[in-house]
């Protein structure tokens, strides 16, 4: 019902020269609706029929779902990474500016450079400008705002052009597009080779700047906190394990010592200590290593008083 | 959709060597890492592996518009993946971490215009930001990833950008490539271009602005719904980068009066008029609205330069020793050569563009756009001779990019003079090809540090090669083990990593008006220095021993204008930086090394 009051109504309201939307039916092969073509003996399996209900559609009605779908992962956050990074990448950097030059040049035929340039330059450009419209709302834009507030945009966008634009079925376009588009084989081991080599570049150096950790050193800390209270703690960010023995003294008295704590690589210990007389007198703290137990590794102190405040 | 041909094979071939190239540099960086010999050598191979063949495809004579459009699009992805291998997942640049700032600020707090400590002004140009940060809560990507994507797709709509708004300037795609090539192979292109800052963003939106002027003019393009879009582009450029605006701006009114000028010699080409108004309506709108502190930021920038100028001009002034760094640093033979080859083979074919544009007859609709681009072009010798003021070098490389747009043009004309289309001679694709090499690697050398190419060992002072795993160790436990936004002092790598691994909020006398530069460039601490520290309300105090070892390589420990206090040619006395280790009321809290923390709550309570 909803497809026949839409098409009367268009119908009704189309410009001249303008191709009004056709039924569903009218988009059937003349062979199965001509007067001559026999009923259909049995209803097409619903799997069928809901494709060729969907392969109907127009580009602008089947990018406009794909973009619902693509706003709600990213505004959910539902499915893996890779999904949602399917998903937001088109939403932020394509699709705004495909639908914003859809409706300031209707009907413009573009060349693909074009219509990259276009797409990628305007969507940046509604990206840049979002920030500054959600930053004047009550809800800022520190979540998912702005990809929803883009992807709301888009959708509104494409809703316009739909109504606008003559009817064309997407499945038909993409058929074409990939019978024009199909690479042959010598084609696919080139490009293929293309992105195997850049893609190794990346994962290597990925690698190797992993592996680059300096020449490694030990993080040693003595943070007061209120009333007398000490955090200490070590971390070893050498490439080797380590033994260290810790001596926390005040006043020139030992308040407490740990005589072997050992890290392996990336390990951290901590522990908290607590001074006889609060702060007044201030807290020395000595690190030494197990390969030179009388020198001096780390030396940390707080000032009589200090720290705490 | 659109139906579409396939990639040309012959393209995908290019693309293999470029990208066998682009694996070289890869091996390079690992090789300077590990400090290995040879990473130099390895690295100018791939370099120029990578730029050479798709920068030859894109203007050779014979080549469809499509491989050149191809070929262009590869250039520029494969250039940028130059600097994302250096510090893959990362943002080191000095820039970068500035706006990275600017970018957390959002994340944390959902509002723009939070104040920046690194870069005060990066706070009034929202605009890159606020793109990241949507492609990051879409996508899900870390901030160093997401930052990456978006200057990435700024840089190819700035190369496509400028192809197509060229082709319509000169009426044709090999010179509309040639000049994207001469425009990629800029100095500031492969680095400076490709770093997370305002800037890379918006010369991709200006040169957008420049397409869709031309592109109005042209039949059956719907007039409101390109006033539409130009005002998108407009708004969106004034709220990302200040200097980009106005040099737009400013292009727009040469092109204008060239084409008002033209008309009494019979051109009927039209002029941007309107076009610079709404630039210039936008620009004051946002100057009005939140960015008011931008022409103090600039003439801090500009001033010191001009004064220097002015200086050597009058022969008051020492000029800049070139090819010299900061810390004395002489760059090898072989770089000075390349440098100086690069810029005499600009000016060389700059006289010969400018000669093919004198005679020969071009179509009338086409005369403003290139006459005006021939004039910015005539800056380029200028640029030259800042080089020699110490902070006109500075300038020169900044404007570089702007520079080039003209010298795209004007250099197209003269590449399409050596290699005629008539046919593909090898001799002069050969003599266009070492035009590219040294013109390329010549600028590269130019317009970045030739000791941050490459990944390696921590430097004093060298921006990208001054943060290593210490200095990131100390920062992110700054933030887990003392909370965020502590006021800290600290040298100028330190206070960007405060700033952003740490979420403190460092205090210079560029943001602030505290100039704690001093407190670490004094023999010892005394009242002086007690009386910034409590003027400022540093709490913290960053010492980062490494300082000592060397000078620093970009001229600076802390900031601009800090105190010339250090013994002359030498660097900091370890001593200086020391002496916190007695001061009665710091507590060091943290001893890392090489670096210390030291917690200055006692002196602050003194007041």
């Amino acid at each position: 019902v909803s497809v026949r009051h839409r098409q009367s109504r268009r119908s009704r309201h189309a410009p001249v020269g303008r191709r009004p939307r056709r039924r569903a039916a009218d988009l059937q092969p003349p062979e199965a609706t001509g007067p001559a073509a026999a009923p259909p003996a049995h209803r097409p399996p619903v799997g069928t029929e809901l494709r060729r209900r969907i392969g109907e559609r127009s580009g602008w009605e089947a990018l406009g779902a794909l973009v619902a779908v693509a706003t709600l992962i990213t505004v959910t956050g539902a499915g893996d990474p890779v999904l949602r990074l399917l998903a937001g990448l088109p939403l932020v950097l394509v699709v705004p500016g495909h639908a914003l030059v859809a409706l300031a040049w209707p009907g413009q035929r573009l060349g693909m450079a074009e219509r990259a340039l276009l797409d990628l330059g305007l969507s940046l450009a509604l990206a840049a400008l979002s920030g500054l419209a959600l930053n004047w709302t009550p809800w800022g834009l520190g979540g998912v705002q702005p990809p929803l507030l883009l992807g709301l945009f888009s959708l509104a966008g494409i809703a316009v052009v739909a109504r606008r634009e003559p009817r064309r079925p997407w499945s038909a376009a993409l058929a074409g597009w990939r019978r024009s588009a199909a690479p042959g084989s010598h084609h696919a081991v080139l490009g293929g080779t293309a992105a195997a080599l850049v893609a190794t570049a990346v994962a290597f150096s990925v690698w190797s700047a992993a592996q680059d950790r300096g020449p490694g050193f030990t993080q040693a800390w003595l943070v007061p906190r209120a009333a007398g209270r000490l955090d200490i703690g070590l971390r070893n960010d050498q490439a080797r394990a380590d033994t260290y023995r810790l001596r926390l003294t005040a006043g020139g008295r030992t308040v407490r010592e740990w005589p072997a704590v050992r890290l392996r690589p990336g390990q951290q210990w901590s522990a908290a200590a607590a001074l006889p007389d609060g702060a007044a007198t201030g807290a020395e703290l000595a690190v030494y290593r197990a390969e030179q137990p009388a020198q001096v590794y780390r030396s940390l102190r707080v000032a009589p008083g200090g720290g705490a405040g | 959709l659109e139906r579409t041909e396939p990639i040309p094979a012959r393209l995908l071939t290019v693309l293999v060597a470029s990208a066998a190239g682009l694996l070289l540099v890869a091996l390079a960086d690992n090789r300077a890492r590990a400090s290995v010999a040879g990473a130099q050598p390895l690295f100018w191979a791939g370099l120029l592996a990578a730029y050479l063949p798709l920068a030859l495809l894109a203007l050779a004579p014979g080549v469809s518009r499509r491989e050149r459009v191809g070929a262009l699009v590869s250039l520029t992805v494969l250039l940028s993946l130059v600097k994302v291998l250096q510090q893959p997942g990362a943002l080191t640049f000095y820039d970068e971490l500035a706006h990275w700032r600017s970018l957390l600020d959002i994340q944390r707090t959902g509002r723009l215009f939070t104040p920046n400590p690194l870069l005060g002004i990066s706070s009034s140009y929202p605009g890159l930001e606020s793109a990241t940060a949507a492609l990051a809560a879409a996508t899900g990507l870390p901030a160093p990833a997401a930052a990456a994507t978006v200057v990435g797709a700024a840089r190819l709509v700035l190369v496509l950008a400028l192809f197509l708004f060229l082709e319509r300037v000169t009426g044709a795609a090999r010179p509309a490539a040639a000049g994207a090539v001469v425009f990629a192979s800029n100095p500031r292109f492969v680095f400076f271009d490709d770093q997370f800052a305002y800037e890379s963003m918006a010369l991709g939106l200006a040169a957008l602005v420049l397409f869709l002027e031309v592109r109005r003019s042209e039949d059956g393009v719907p007039r409101a719904g390109t006033w539409a879009l130009l005002a998108v582009c407009a708004a969106a450029l004034a709220v990302t980068h200040h200097a980009t605006s106005y040099l737009l701006l400013a292009f727009l009114v040469l092109w204008a009066l060239v084409a008002r000028v033209l008309r009494r010699f019979g051109g009927d080409g039209r002029a941007p008029t309107r076009l610079a108004v709404l630039i210039a309506v936008v620009v004051v709108l946002w100057l009005g609205v939140a960015a008011r502190p931008t022409f103090a930021y600039l003439a801090g920038g500009l001033a010191p330069a001009l004064q220097q100028v002015t200086a050597i001009v009058q022969h008051r002034g020492g000029a800049r020793h070139l090819f010299q760094a900061s810390n004395g640093q002489v760059q090898p033979r072989w770089q000075q050569a390349l440098g100086l080859g690069s810029a005499l083979l600009i000016t060389g074919a700059l006289g010969l563009g400018l000669l093919r544009l004198w005679r020969e007859r071009l179509d009338r609709r086409r005369q403003a756009p290139l006459v005006a681009l021939a004039l910015v072009a005539l800056a380029y010798p200028a640029t030259l001779a800042l080089h020699l003021a110490p902070d006109g070098a500075e300038i020169a490389n900044r404007t570089s990019e702007f520079v080039f747009v003209g010298l795209a043009a004007v250099l197209a004309l003269a590449i399409d003079r050596v290699w005629p289309p008539r046919a593909w001679e090898h001799v002069r694709g050969a003599a266009v090809a070492g035009w590219l090499s040294v013109v390329f690697s010549g600028g590269t050398l130019v317009g970045w540090p030739p000791q941050l190419l490459l990944p390696g060992p921590y430097l004093v002072g060298a921006d990208s090669r001054s943060i290593d795993a210490a200095g990131v160790a100390a920062a992110t436990w700054t933030r887990d083990r003392l909370g965020p936004d502590h006021r800290f002092g600290a040298d100028r790598t330190n206070r960007n990593l405060l700033g952003t691994y740490g979420g403190q909020y460092p205090v210079s006398d560029y943001n602030d008006g505290v100039v704690t530069a001093q407190v670490f460039l004094s023999p010892a601490f005394d009242g002086a220095d007690r009386a910034i520290l409590r003027q400022g309300g540093v709490r913290y105090l960053l010492v980062d021993r490494r300082l000592s070892t060397a000078r620093p390589l970009v001229g600076l420990y802390f900031e601009d204008g800090e105190p010339d206090t250090r013994p002359p040619g030498s660097p900091i006395p370890r001593s200086w930086l020391a002496k916190f280790d007695t001061v009665p009321e710091a507590s060091l809290v943290y001893d890392g090394g090489d670096i210390r923390i030291y917690d200055m709550e006692a002196l602050l309570r003194e007041r």
